[in-house]
């Protein structure tokens, strides 16, 4: 629900409304990169790489509805990243909107659904969906959310909150019997990692190799993983990267998981986030949790504070009974179920 | 649907909305005291900001009510009033599905309409239940300001008298404005809180005991205060929960001495835990947390509906400062 573009268009254009077919990606990426250089300070503009990795490589598939004008250029698109997901104990996909722009120049004003919702609307109602995407989500900026509010059911699911270490104040536990090791893959066992964690969430990105390895193996961005073992069997994962978020750069635990009941795993990984982030000079470590996760509160015990960030968490549940109350309650993310890491 | 009578409060209500209220309020709550003439008269006829209430009125019963309590609010730089929607209820008989809200909305829409806009009532807030919320959301303008978090840390052992430099305060004076003017400069928006608003809210309310201490300067000025009350309410324990805090961000020894005094209360009335709310944006936030503090979840919804554009929910959550005293159930 990443947009800062948006408006209805004017009458007389003509408009071609539609999925995303092969090719379209020169279009896309010219539309992209002239709208967002011209509102975002500092924009680096996207490869064609990147684009391709986050939209065409995601092993979960892809979500995107264009309306372009009578010259071809595109001048809206929503766009979404499908996860898969363990939703209430099943198999389920949601996806994360992002990317959602429309052309300044065929903008109007917000009271009408207008630019914005022209492929929003298809977009939700060909994705989304009781036995499709079951929930969709992101962290909009204000203006989008006011607009999918009104015209696409957008709800907060919360203020988004996060947690932040300063360099000295990490009160780090004993990592007694567990190791950490630097991986540049992630082994297929991993997924018993997540299956010894998933019970204890409602909701969670499925975290198996196919997910964590293309997530987390992007062209532009550096990343660092750790697994951590007791007696080789992997009992915890953190995923490292010095990047921007929330209008500030700081080292961000990118995504997290630890086996239920071993606490040396948390305290091996934060011992090795630590060395990456404050001994490179960084003075903010960063993560992003649910405050109803475990970890939220284990996190401050080991010196994390929380601050608020400028977000909401925002999504539409297309099942019932699982409103945002449920989500608030149930669902487990990290800064890697976002695509701002 | 039956023919209503919908208009607001007039005197001599009381007793039939009283009736309405125990029955309805009952329902779902088993550990429910009914609520009293007085404390239904603290609530509204003797809130200093003044009275909102509609009722819906058939056979001669109340059977349905939408009200709020309102409070003079200082926000950008003038006074204004913010009002929390508080005891709405509709009688079990005329209760209709979420699809066709029916009566509730309908009271609802003639009090908002009556009572908020550009230059009335310009925010009206409150924490409703998932079934009022969903109605709310759907057919009222109901929006999320914050998932409340609540910051609590456990009672240890320690001393059980206040430090010397913190009183027990039985009443407010006109310092309590002094105090606040001193410290919502930082503030988009807050609750005034002066004697008249402070002592109703607290001192003068029929059912709950709150305590007060403050921290005075050598000149005998208010340099800050804490309201709290003991209550088994969120937590499982025992809990002191901080209701009021206000002290300059600036001033930590105040704060340090109120924290003593707030452990040291908590001691003598066998609270467990203490239990404190402030916006993230707030020093005393952070100050908290670095003072043992840990933050956690609850399912409290601080639910906004406003009248102007600029107040909206990013507004409010990142602008208006509120505490525990703007809670009516606690």
């Amino acid at each position: 629900m990443a947009t800062d573009s948006f408006g209805p268009v004017s009458a007389e254009a003509q408009l071609e409304i539609r999925e995303y077919r092969d090719g379209d990606e020169v279009a896309i990426l010219e539309a992209y990169n002239r709208i967002f250089s011209a509102v975002v300070p500092g924009f680096r503009p996207r490869s064609l790489e990147a684009w391709r990795w986050q939209f065409l490589e995601n092993p979960a598939g892809r979500r995107m509805w264009l309306a372009f004008d009578s010259d071809g250029r595109v001048i809206n698109q929503q766009a979404g990243v499908p996860l898969r997901m363990r939703f209430d104990g099943e198999a389920a996909v949601w996806t994360q909107v992002v990317d959602s722009f429309s052309d300044p120049e065929h903008r109007s004003g917000l009271k009408k659904p207008g630019l914005f919702t022209i492929a929003a609307m298809p977009f939700s109602d060909n994705y989304g969906g009781p036995d499709r995407d079951a929930v969709m989500y992101g962290i909009p900026p204000r203006d989008a959310f006011r607009i999918g509010q009104k015209f696409l059911g957008y709800e907060a699911v919360r203020n988004q909150n996060k947690l932040v270490l300063m360099s000295d104040r990490a009160s780090l536990g004993s990592a007694g019997g567990v190791d950490v090791e630097e991986v540049e893959r992630f082994p297929e066992s991993i997924v018993e990692l997540f299956e010894a964690a998933a019970p204890r969430f409602g909701a969670a990105t499925v975290r198996d190799a196919t997910y964590l390895n293309w997530r987390f193996r992007h062209p532009e961005r550096e990343y660092s993983r750790a697994i951590a073992r007791r007696a080789g069997k992997i009992v915890g994962y953190a995923v490292y990267r010095e990047g921007e978020f929330d209008h500030s750069r700081d080292g961000l635990v990118c995504d997290w998981l630890t086996a239920p009941d071993q606490p040396e795993a948390a305290s091996a990984l934060w011992a090795w986030l630590a060395e990456s982030s404050f001994e490179c000079g960084v003075e903010r470590l960063v993560a992003v949790f649910p405050e109803t996760a475990p970890d939220w509160v284990a996190f401050q015990l080991a010196g994390f504070r929380a601050e608020r960030t400028r977000f909401y968490m925002v999504a539409r549940a297309y099942r019932r009974p699982y409103d945002m109350r449920w989500l608030y309650r149930n669902w487990y993310y990290t800064l890697g179920d976002l695509d701002r890491c | 649907m039956p023919k209503y009578e919908i208009r607001p409060y007039e005197d001599g209500d009381e007793d039939l909305i009283l009736d309405t209220f125990n029955l309805v309020f009952r329902e779902n709550d088993a550990n429910f005291q009914p609520r009293s003439f007085e404390e239904w008269e603290w609530a509204h006829t003797k809130n200093p900001g003044g009275v909102r209430l509609w009722l819906a009125i058939w056979a001669g019963q109340v059977v349905a009510q939408y009200g709020s309590q309102p409070s003079r609010t200082w926000i950008d730089g003038e006074e204004r009033v913010f009002a929390q929607i508080i005891d709405s209820m509709v009688h079990p008989e005329h209760r209709r599905g979420l699809k066709r809200p029916g009566l509730f909305v309908q009271v609802a829409h003639e009090m908002l309409s009556a009572t908020c806009g550009p230059d009335r009532d310009l925010v009206t807030y409150g924490w409703p239940n998932p079934q009022a919320w969903r109605i709310g959301k759907a057919f009222l303008g109901y929006e999320m300001v914050r998932m409340q978090c609540f910051l609590s840390r456990r009672i240890d052992e320690g001393p059980r008298e206040l430090p010397s430099e913190v009183e027990e305060l039985h009443s407010f004076d006109q310092q309590a404005r002094w105090l606040y003017d001193r410290c919502s400069g930082p503030w988009g928006a807050s609750i005034i809180r002066d004697e008249t608003f402070l002592n109703w809210r607290f001192f003068e309310h029929p059912r709950f005991e709150y305590h007060a201490l403050g921290v005075r300067d050598d000149e005998g000025i208010l340099r800050g205060y804490v309201v709290v009350r003991t209550a088994q309410w969120h937590l499982p324990e025992r809990s002191l929960i901080v209701m009021d805090w206000l002290v300059p961000p600036d001033e930590v020894a105040v704060g340090l001495s109120l924290r003593e005094g707030l452990m040291a209360l908590g001691r003598q009335l066998d609270a467990a835990v203490t239990l404190a709310t402030f916006p993230e944006w707030s020093p005393w936030f952070a100050r908290f947390q670095e003072w043992g503090w840990l933050v956690y979840p609850s399912d409290y919804l601080m639910s906004g509906r406003n009248n102007v554009a600029k107040h909206d929910m990013y507004w409010l959550r990142d602008n208006w400062w509120y505490q525990l005293a703007e809670m009516d159930i606690i």
